[in-house]
């Protein structure tokens, strides 16, 4: 028999899958989706195929474990978020055959569980380098694909919300992606120049840079708050703006809260990234007879770029998530649906709304890094 | 040619220049000398107009530098400093074309420019396309002096170009500057502390102290005679005899071949190196001979000491 060398962060990762259906529900289970639902054990939810290969993921992960086989984990990992996904699915699918209007909603059991094997995906994803991380990466996306495109998930409660909600969630979503673009684009028109100008002028980002930070203090419902009243008293003053669609509720008040605070980060890195060009590169740069706007334009802009793009990768997921909340004045998007959910009850759709907001925020920090030059170095 | 007349710079109510007038003849290599303070950086900073004087002129050939304008000026003259300042996100290549681009040369013509001076510079052409981020500090600089030269500029300002180097490093690219400057004609002025590179590469040294010219001298004038004390501190009072005879290649003092074969030297050897090779050997007389091993002439001790 093989000498066994336990991992020491994959191993606790599987003792603790195992202990946790013990303590945690893997589902609930109500008569309907306002009503809150009954506990329900993985033991009590698992049967047939999905709870083999649930029994045999788990297996070949402690196998994996205990033998530092990290390729195996990956596969093992995916193989038991699959079954989860599968157990969970399945008993939605008979429960509400036999009660339609019965919903099955997702328990802390289902998540610490798939977290857990999403941390142990991750682990042995580092343990093998890029390749592991590509082969992890491209068997989560085939099985949440398999899983919703099969129809295994749709009698779960989130998904029923989904299809009731389908077009609406489009629209919230076209809305929530509005929001924050136009709450970006005028921050990169005032920001950029804003922080060059704090950047020359030290006098100016000690008065201006600590102002926009005081604006990030404040909570953001409190600031949607405080636009209301001078958005509202500039709308009745000037009738035009009120036809164009300004006033004290909506987007306007939104996208301005947004925008004030978005400054900081933009201002702030533009600045930061504008100081941190060498002095003998710009002393150089003078002394062989480059003028002033070449300097900015060849020199200071190239290198204060990365910078730049690190400030507008904050600004956007950071927007991303505050537009949410602008739903409560009433701007619409993501944040509506979310508060439709919390505020009824239905947190199933609730968690509808939350997740594309998560997405958003991520798929824009990942494109943001992406498309970030490699530092220099 | 450079006149310099009565120029002053005062920062925050200090002179850091205080009335200098100093000239400098086309072909020169003129090191300013002195310690950290003395003026040096400054006075080399308003030839090309990155430090404007409070009062007096600078003259280029009989042209006050304030009629062009400071961009226009700065092209033609090759600009050197310690911390070399490559552009960080150029390559190698881009990075020397900096001026010529700037001066809009036609693209084939900057790209011979580059090799012209790679090789020059003797940087190894695989260079052109990397990031100055790989590069050794000695081939930056050689990239920094690359850069300088590009636009063929008639007058070359460095700045304590090799102070950041390793004294091998140091040593070869002031062999490489030696040689340079014969084999071009340019005019170089020079900042610098280290008295040996000043001796060494300079037919000119001006040695500065708070902002005045103390000294204005050839660098065997400045040996013999030293003007004060603080000439004399720079020169190092034990290592004068030694720095005078560094000045001096072996085949200024030698005689005529001898019969006796003596231990061999080669004829581009200073003085210096001759005299510690003989404490080294316990020889009082040496055979001078060129790369081919061909006697030229025998080097004896009391040559050497009587200079």
């Amino acid at each position: 028999m093989p000498r066994l060398r336990p991992d020491p962060v994959l191993l606790p990762l599987v003792g603790a899958l195992c202990v946790t259906p013990l303590g945690f529900a893997f589902v609930t289970a109500a008569r309907n989706r306002l009503v809150s639902g009954r506990p329900v054990a993985l033991l009590e939810a698992a049967e047939g195929p999905a709870a083999l290969l649930g029994l045999a993921g788990l297996a070949l992960l402690a196998l994996a474990a205990l033998r530092r086989g990290p390729w195996l984990a990956i596969i093992a990992a995916a193989l038991l978020m699959a079954a989860l996904g599968w157990i969970a699915g399945d008993y939605a699918t008979t429960l509400s055959a036999s009660q339609p209007t019965a919903r099955v909603s997702l328990g802390a059991g289902f998540w610490l569980m798939l977290g857990l094997a999403a941390l142990c995906l991750v682990e042995a994803a580092r343990q093998t380098g890029r390749a592991g991380t590509s082969l992890a990466t491209a068997l989560v996306a085939a099985i949440l694909a398999l899983l919703l495109l099969s129809g295994t998930l749709d009698q779960l409660s989130i998904l029923r919300e989904y299809a009731n909600k389908r077009d609406v969630l489009g629209m919230a979503l076209l809305r929530h992606v509005e929001i924050v673009g136009l709450a970006v684009l005028p921050t990169l028109l005032i920001g950029i120049p804003l922080g060059i100008a704090c950047q020359r002028r030290p006098g100016l980002g000690r008065l201006v840079l600590p102002a926009l930070g005081v604006v990030q203090t404040i909570p953001s419902i409190a600031l949607f708050g405080l636009m209301l009243a001078p958005l509202a008293a500039l709308a009745a003053w000037q009738p035009e703006l009120a036809r164009a669609g300004i006033s004290g509720v909506g987007m306007a008040p939104a996208v301005l809260a947004l925008l004030l605070y978005s400054l900081l980060p933009i201002a702030s890195n533009t600045a930061a990234g504008l100081a941190s060009v060498p002095e003998p590169v710009r002393d150089a740069a003078r002394g062989l007879g480059m003028t002033p706007s070449q300097i900015f334009w060849q020199v200071d802009l190239h290198l204060a770029f990365p910078a730049l793009l690190a400030g507008l990768r904050i600004t956007i997921v950071q927007a991303t998530g505050l537009a949410a909340v602008a739903a409560l004045i009433g701007a619409g998007g993501l944040g509506a649906i979310m508060f439709d959910g919390l505020f009824t009850g239905a947190l199933d759709l609730a968690l509808l709304g939350a997740i594309p907001v998560i997405g958003l925020a991520v798929l824009a920090d990942l494109l943001l890094r992406l498309a970030s030059p490699r530092a220099i170095a | 040619m450079i006149r310099l007349e009565q120029v002053r710079r005062a920062y925050a109510g200090r002179e850091a220049v205080a009335g200098v007038d100093l000239t400098v003849e086309r072909g020169a290599f003129c090191a300013l000398i002195g310690e950290s303070g003395s003026g040096k950086s400054t006075l080399l900073r308003m030839i090309n107009r990155l430090v404007e004087p409070d009062s007096g002129r600078v003259l280029l050939d009989g042209e006050d530098v304030r009629s062009l304008a400071p961009e226009q000026l700065r092209r033609h003259i090759g600009y050197v400093i310690q911390s070399v300042g490559l552009f960080p996100h150029w390559t190698v290549a881009r990075n020397i074309a900096a001026v010529p681009a700037l001066l809009g040369w036609e693209r084939p013509r900057i790209e011979a420019r580059i090799t012209e001076l790679m090789a020059l510079l003797r940087l190894d052409p695989r260079l052109a396309k990397a990031s100055p981020a790989s590069l050794s500090g000695g081939q930056a600089q050689r990239v920094g002096v690359a850069r300088a030269l590009a636009a063929d500029p008639d007058l070359l300002l460095m700045d304590e170009p090799f102070g950041a180097l390793d004294p091998v490093t140091r040593t070869a690219l002031q062999t490489e500057l030696a040689r340079i400057q014969r084999e071009t004609g340019k005019t170089i002025v020079f900042v610098t502390h280290d008295m040996d590179e000043a001796l060494r590469l300079a037919t000119q040294v001006v040695v500065l102290d708070q902002g005045r010219v103390v000294q204005d001298a050839t660098p065997s004038g400045l040996l013999a005679h030293p003007a004060d004390d603080r000439v004399r501190d720079l020169l190092g009072r034990e290592d004068r005899g030694l720095r005078r005879l560094a000045l001096r290649p072996v085949q200024s003092v030698m005689r005529k071949p001898g019969p006796a074969s003596a231990p061999a030297i080669a004829a581009a050897t200073d003085c210096r190196a001759a005299l510690s090779r003989m404490a080294e050997l316990g020889v009082s007389v040496l055979d001078v001979q060129d790369e081919h091993g061909t006697r030229l002439g025998s080097l004896h001790l009391a040559d050497l000491i009587a200079g």
